[in-house]
């Protein structure tokens, strides 16, 4: 039993212990961004912004110290909740600073304190972003060619240069990002020899990504993402052309995809409904409600060229989330996709 | 910059430009000269509600909840049934988990969001949760089934027997497990130690077989599933559960909402539990039992400050029923809410000490139907404070009631002491905007506690703390049990929390 414990707090109950734990109460930074990860030596600004996590709402002041690798420039700020630091309003939680143009070219870490004004209690959280003056390391050129083993697979490597005239870049690796929405399967991150000023240098394995050919119009925006020690510093992007890929016609089987209207309607209990798909296609065919939502799947399988029909049966269909009394009379959507096409038709339920 | 393991993407709002909503409180419930007080700032300040005041002298308007109209949480749409809170990355703040079904015929994640503090929060959008693309989630459920002091999360999945368990491993990340936690089509899911061995066990509904599933942890990160029992062997149709220790005698037994899809007439369950996982059925004869019709969920709360937990039961188009439990096995029924609230798709409900004031409010959703079935002619939620006498004061306007709702769940979401809610709109229809209640809170004393298992398992689950303090002159014991399923779909939030009126000290505070 614990006596005589103050309300208007938070506390944590170990099992067993003798005492109550309040909860701390160090204020410390989230969120923080800033608008550049790489700046130009003498020249670029850096703004950091962040907010903080001050569950008992104290007021506090906060700072934050902006250090290269050696500690031989360092700099310490006050950062502000007043709308005049392009923190946004004044007095929304939002906190900013302008960092100036730094002398030298390193690496620099930025980390964030806090001192509360009633108690002085001091809160650190240190490395919470980083930016560089190093560079810029940039994306030179991108090689791209078909694989010899999936004729719907690139393979893609990008090189990557070190335009510093002094700094070699460590522990470093590239991440390739494509977010058309004909590019699917990209890999992730591979790692990156050292480069040296002024040097390019390839990661030792390649990337692959696939296509929708439906969509895809003979070329990929590409960004990668370069790091050291897990931070990303640069990003760079490029467009690259490839040839575009032709789809064999299948002269004996269906021209075109179709959706045919089902039979009968309005029906009750069941109805036929019938579709065509001109070439090998993964299919879904899927009842929904008038709000959108699925209440039957009646295909979703690999299916070869050809003609189909299904029936859809009331009995048996008990979507338990949304109609666990059975379907009610009204208006249903039924949707075909097969591969990129997609057609929905209404049909009725009279009860 | 950024790292390369980065999180969160940021969407935030303000809570200056919130829409206030008023409520009535009963007038009765205060003393004489604290109306005096209030009558004289009213007539000074606001002529019209001096009329109303003068009209109705048993009610004033006062703010309760504010809607939260801008943020992540209302401007991502989903199909969202359940929700559950939880301080995932133990930085003292509640985050909290919307499950979601399809919508439009396109899948959704489950959606993620994490608190920033100060009423932001941000949508996790990488790791596995975002990732991991469910047909159709409705409950979720969190519990460090490690004991690792990381909270894990269980996602039941509505119509496959896939069920998603994701292993919290620090730092934010979530890990998917592909466990032989399997289900039958898991409309809601419980982290319970049903054995008291200090690890969690997981307990599942079924609504294929419709025998519900208990998987017991074997303590070294795997589970065993349970094939005897009355628990596993019933064939109802549960769809919510609802465990508490009601009999107190140190165990969490089990209350299983039933909703017969077939009928009107299903009969809900309440198991007790006798220690090493023998459980027996209480008889259907039973006042708890008898006339329940289509239950969707239910809530155990001690609302009158007796020490023993009692349960609110929420029925589909049927009227909802509180059951004070006596004490001595038997329960008497008592029905709080309007007549024409009969009416109403009922679907969630939590209890919570929204005025802190020292004694639990109960708060229902009403759902708006199933599309293409008749509109319910009740579709209010239904806020009740508690009068501290056994009578509860309904609350009748404002967003949080005339909005309507599918479930909700009770959690201070800002750390200010007071019980927010959020209600989850999945069935409504478009748009499907999902909304936080702020509490606008009042001048009432709180208290929160955080409970840690050491010898129990680690997230506290069948824990019950009883504290005592002086409200309005009275000695007044308060409990409450940490047993998250409240409602239908939904967790509350794992914290327990006491309004203490104006009392200035806890005198005693016992945890169990």
């Amino acid at each position: 039993m614990y006596t005589n414990v103050a309300p208007n707090k938070f506390y944590t109950v170990n099992e067993g212990a003798s005492n109550l734990i309040i909860v701390p109460t160090n204020i410390f930074a989230k969120k923080s961004t800033i608008d550049k990860s790489y700046i130009r030596k003498g020249i670029d600004s850096v703004l950091f912004l962040t907010r903080f996590s001050n569950i008992y709402n104290q007021s506090f002041s906060a700072h934050i110290l902006v250090a290269n690798t050696d500690y031989t420039e360092v700099d310490s700020l006050n950062i502000f909740d007043d709308g005049f630091h392009n923190d946004s309003l004044a007095n929304d939680g939002l906190y900013g600073a302008y960092i100036t143009p730094r002398k030298t070219e390193d690496f620099f870490t930025i980390s964030v304190s806090t001192i509360t004004n009633e108690n002085n209690r001091y809160f650190n959280t240190p490395d919470i972003s980083r930016f560089t003056t190093i560079g810029p390391v940039v994306l030179d050129s991108i090689s791209i060619s078909k694989s010899i083993h999936n004729p719907n697979i690139y393979i893609v490597k990008p090189f990557i240069k070190n335009e510093s005239k002094s700094a070699t870049i460590k522990n470093d690796s590239v991440k390739l990002i494509s977010s058309d929405s004909w590019a699917k399967g990209i890999s992730t991150f591979y790692d990156l020899p050292d480069i040296n000023p002024g040097s390019t240098v390839e990661p030792s394995l390649s990337f692959q990504i696939g296509y929708i050919d439906s969509l895809f119009p003979g070329y990929f925006d590409f960004k990668v993402e370069i790091m050291s020690d897990g931070w990303v510093y640069w990003t760079d992007s490029k467009q690259i052309t490839v040839p575009a890929v032709g789809i064999d016609e299948q002269s004996n089987l269906p021209l075109t995809f179709n959706l045919e209207q089902n039979y009968p309607n309005p029906f009750n209990p069941t109805t036929t409904i019938k579709y065509s798909i001109p070439k090998q296609s993964y299919v879904t065919l899927k009842v929904y409600d008038i709000l959108g939502r699925e209440v039957a799947t009646l295909v979703n399988e690999e299916k070869q060229a050809g003609n189909y029909e299904v029936e859809f049966s009331l009995s048996g269909i008990r979507n338990l989330v949304y109609h666990p009394t059975g379907m009610a009379s009204g208006i249903y959507f039924y949707q075909l996709k097969a591969g990129d096409y997609v057609s929905t038709k209404k049909m009725t339920l009279l009860k | 910059m950024h790292k390369q393991t980065a999180l969160h993407k940021k969407v935030g709002f303000k809570i200056t430009e919130l829409i206030k909503d008023v409520l009535q409180i009963n007038f009765n419930t205060i003393s004489i000269k604290q109306k005096r007080c209030i009558m004289h700032k009213l007539i000074k300040i606001i002529v019209c509600v001096f009329f109303l005041s003068f009209l109705y002298p048993n009610t004033l308007m006062a703010q309760m909840f504010t809607k939260i109209s801008t943020g992540p949480i209302s401007e991502i749409l989903g199909n969202s049934q359940g929700s559950s809170w939880a301080d995932y990355d133990n930085d003292g703040l509640l985050d909290v988990l919307i499950t979601n079904t399809s919508f439009y015929g396109e899948n959704k994640p489950n959606l993620l969001y994490h608190n920033e503090g100060a009423g932001y929060f941000v949508l996790v959008d990488t790791g596995a949760i975002y990732n991991d693309i469910i047909s159709a989630s409705c409950s979720s459920s969190w519990g460090d089934y490690d004991n690792d002091g990381n909270p894990d999360l269980f996602v039941g999945v509505a119509d496959q027997s896939i069920n998603h368990l994701y292993h919290n491993e620090g730092n934010g990340n979530f890990k998917l497990i592909t466990s032989e936690l399997q289900g039958d089509a898991t409309s809601d899911a419980s982290w319970i130690d049903y054995d008291n061995d200090g690890y969690l066990d997981i307990y599942l509904t079924s609504q294929v077989n419709n025998k519900n599933i208990l998987y017991h942890n074997n303590g070294l990160g795997g589970f065993t599933k349970v094939d005897t029992g009355i628990i596993v062997s019933d064939t109802d149709c549960a769809i919510s559960l609802s465990w508490a220790d009601f009999d107190n005698d140190g165990d969490l037994d089990l209350f299983a909402s039933n909703f017969d899809f077939n009928s009107t007439s299903a009969i809900n369950r309440l198991y007790i539990n006798h220690g090493n996982g023998y459980f027996t059925s209480m008889s259907s004869d039973a006042v708890i039992l008898k006339d329940a019709a289509n239950t969707t969920g239910a809530s155990w709360g001690d609302y009158d400050n007796d020490g023993n937990l009692d349960l609110y039961v929420v029925n589909n188009q049927s009227a909802n029923e509180l059951f004070h439990n006596n004490g001595d096995g038997t329960f008497e029924k008592i029905i709080i809410d309007p007549p024409e609230a009969a009416a109403a798709f009922s679907v969630g409900s939590t209890w919570g000490d929204f005025d802190n004031d020292g004694d639990l409010d109960l708060f229902t959703t009403n759902d708006r139907g199933f599309p293409g079935d008749p509109t319910p002619s009740f579709r209010d939620n239904l806020l009740f404070i508690n009068n501290g006498n056994g009578q509860f004061t309904r609350i009748t306007t404002g967003d949080i009631i005339t909005d309507g709702g599918h479930s909700c769940t009770a959690a201070d979401y800002d750390n200010d002491g007071d019980l927010d809610i959020l209600i989850v709109n999945g069935s409504l229809g478009a748009p499907y905007v999902n909304y936080l209640y702020l509490n606008n809170g009042n001048s009432n004393n709180w208290v929160t506690l955080t409970c840690v298992g050491t010898v129990s398992n680690k997230s506290a689950i069948g824990t019950r703390v009883k504290a005592k303090a002086k409200i309005n002159g009275k000695d007044i014991w308060q409990m409450r049990e940490i047993a998250q399923n409240t409602g239908c779909h939904t967790n509350n939030s794992p914290r327990v929390h006491f309004g203490l009126g104006k009392a200035s000290v806890i005198d005693s505070l016992i945890v169990r």
